[in-house]
């Protein structure tokens, strides 16, 4: 009986995935400097018609019931930013790779990604909010911060989900501190795995290693997925909009994590409405 | 069999008194999800069984390797940052100066593990001062254990473990991909020297050194055994030398030969001048 999970069967599983096309990890690239040219960007994804395609339709959802109609990368690029356009794009080719439910999880593949775009729009609106700069990657880095669960959920046994609960229930911790302190690696870890697979920029890895445990990561970006990560989860538990989201200013850690940001406690309102709009646009989309 | 209350506490005193790690009682399932594995690798049928050893003895070093099990002291590389820091930034500095002579540099790293520790030393000598690679450095790496001494000699990483601490300049510089692992390259491997060792053998076999790292070690052992070893340090230890030792561990009440070195939080050591 050995509750570690093995890291070189995880290591290969993550590696048997399928590839990412070349075009979605170069446009991840041109995403890590401050001045990524936006022909270059065009370029990359109208040179991948599905890429292209899979994109507009994304960045369609994403407007919702607006009557204007995106019709070039261009467009979609002024319309929703780099930022959230390479996120679209990523994701376009991820989703694909899902089964109905994440095994281990007990996560329907819908969820997930409800889950997934509630964490990347609550990324967006921090960015928007903080006076610090971060990585435009943040978006994409949301988007697939719990992509690690992909992977790790199918080497988890009923035996390590028995005490993976127990150590929730009984020890009280959280659903990530139980998987470190009995697997001895989290789904951030396995997610990073995936992502270098996939050939995305090192600062996208981080972001996905160390959403749970940003101090770690020496990287803004993992502090605008840690607390895109909490908005979302807090606004899942809480989905009436008369419950203000300065409740999420009694956690413990969120108020050095908005330091570190330069974000006001008062933007949580606003990113938390940002986040509801945004699903409210996307959603009879993603099932 | 749920781990009954009185082994519970047996254990929690045990670890308690090793490695000052406190396990509350909400802890119950940590300790069982831990010495089950344990329980069943040394032949016992329960816990239990293997508690009603630890209380008569310490069978095979059975005490180490429940605290061993109880602290999940992985190793990785760059390890708590802020020694390697403290290593760069002052003491290899200050002791390349204080050796400009004699040009020479000894090592050791007592309890490396899989190797990530002194290769993490290698890394930080290649990288950061390649002025004085026509110097001789010695670094020796030791480890009770023969498994995982071929493993550190080998030098080959899963993707987790490099991605535990390595900045990826360093990886893409030093190591090269092997299928889905990373192995470092010759030019850094030859650098260290791996042997085995027992830190409670009376002698050593090991020079005399400028630095020495023994982090996360002391905590296994009881009180008697941790004074032992720090008094065989300060005997291969050279007077002007370097001791660094894990966060949770101390000289002090052990061995009043060594003095903290004021730089915050490396866990570095020096022998007081007499």
């Amino acid at each position: 009986m050995c509750l570690r999970i093995d890291h070189d069967l995880l290591v290969r599983r993550a590696f048997q995935l399928p590839p990412l096309p070349q075009s979605a990890a170069r446009l991840a690239h041109l995403l890590t400097t401050d001045d990524s040219d936006l022909r270059e960007i065009i370029k990359v994804i109208e040179y991948d018609p599905a890429l292209t395609m899979k994109l507009l339709r994304v960045a369609n959802s994403a407007i919702g019931g607006s009557r204007y109609h995106i019709g070039t990368v261009r467009e979609a690029l002024i319309r929703l930013g780099t930022g959230t356009v390479a996120g679209f794009a990523v994701a376009s080719c991820v989703r694909p790779l899902m089964g109905n439910t994440i095994p281990g999880y007990s996560i329907t593949e819908k969820d997930f990604w409800k889950h997934s775009l509630a964490a990347a729009f609550a990324a967006g609106s921090i960015q928007a909010h903080s006076r610090n700069w971060t990585s435009q990657l943040a978006f994409t880095a949301a988007l697939l911060h719990d992509i690690g669960k992909l992977v790790l959920g199918q080497l988890l046994t009923p035996e390590t989900l028995a005490w993976l609960e127990r150590a929730t229930s009984e020890g009280k911790q959280s659903a990530f501190q139980a998987e470190a302190e009995i697997l001895s690696l989290h789904h951030g870890e396995a997610g990073g795995v995936i992502a270098q697979h996939w050939g995305l920029p090192d600062s996208l890895v981080k972001g996905i290693v160390y959403h749970h445990d940003p101090d770690n990561g020496e990287d803004g970006i993992c502090h605008v997925t840690y607390l895109a990560n909490l908005v979302a989860h807090w606004l899942e538990s809480n989905p009436q909009a008369e419950e203000s989201a300065l409740q999420l200013l009694l956690l413990p850690p969120v108020g050095p994590v908005l330091e570190r940001l330069g974000m006001a406690g008062k933007s949580l309102v606003a990113v938390s409405e940002d986040v509801r709009q945004g699903l409210q646009a996307v959603a009879g989309k993603i099932e | 069999m749920p781990l009954e209350t009185i082994d519970f506490e047996f254990v929690s005193s045990l670890v308690l008194k090793r490695s000052a790690i406190v396990l509350e009682v909400e802890k119950k399932y940590l300790v069982e999800s831990r010495l089950l594995p344990l329980a069943h690798k040394e032949g016992y049928s329960s816990i239990s069984e293997l508690v009603g050893k630890l209380r008569v003895g310490s069978p095979n070093g059975l005490h180490e390797k429940v605290v061993e099990a109880m602290t999940t002291n992985e190793t990785s590389f760059f390890r708590d940052v802020i020694p390697f820091d403290a290593l760069k930034k002052v003491v290899l500095p200050e002791t390349f100066q204080k050796r400009t002579t004699e040009r020479r540099l000894n090592i050791w790293c007592g309890a490396s593990s899989t190797g990530q520790e002194p290769y993490t030393i290698a890394l930080i000598l290649r990288e950061y001062f390649p002025n004085y690679s026509d110097w001789k450095i010695g670094i020796t790496a030791t480890d009770l254990s023969t498994e995982v001494l071929s493993r550190a000699r080998a030098g080959r990483y899963s993707q987790l473990e490099v991605n535990r601490g390595l900045p990826a300049p360093l990886l893409v510089k030093y190591f090269q991909r092997l299928g889905t692992e990373w192995q470092l390259k010759e030019e850094v491997r030859r650098l260290v020297e791996f042997r085995q060792l027992n830190l409670i053998d009376a002698a050593w076999g090991i020079l005399p050194a400028d630095i020495v790292f023994l982090r996360n070690v002391l905590i296994y052992f009881d009180v008697p055994t941790k004074k032992a070893i720090l008094k065989k340090v300060r005997q291969i230890l050279r007077p002007d030398g370097y001791l660094f030792l894990g966060g949770a561990e101390t000289t002090m009440n052990l061995d009043d030969a060594f003095e903290r070195v004021p730089l915050e939080r490396s866990g570095c050591y020096r022998l007081r001048k007499s």
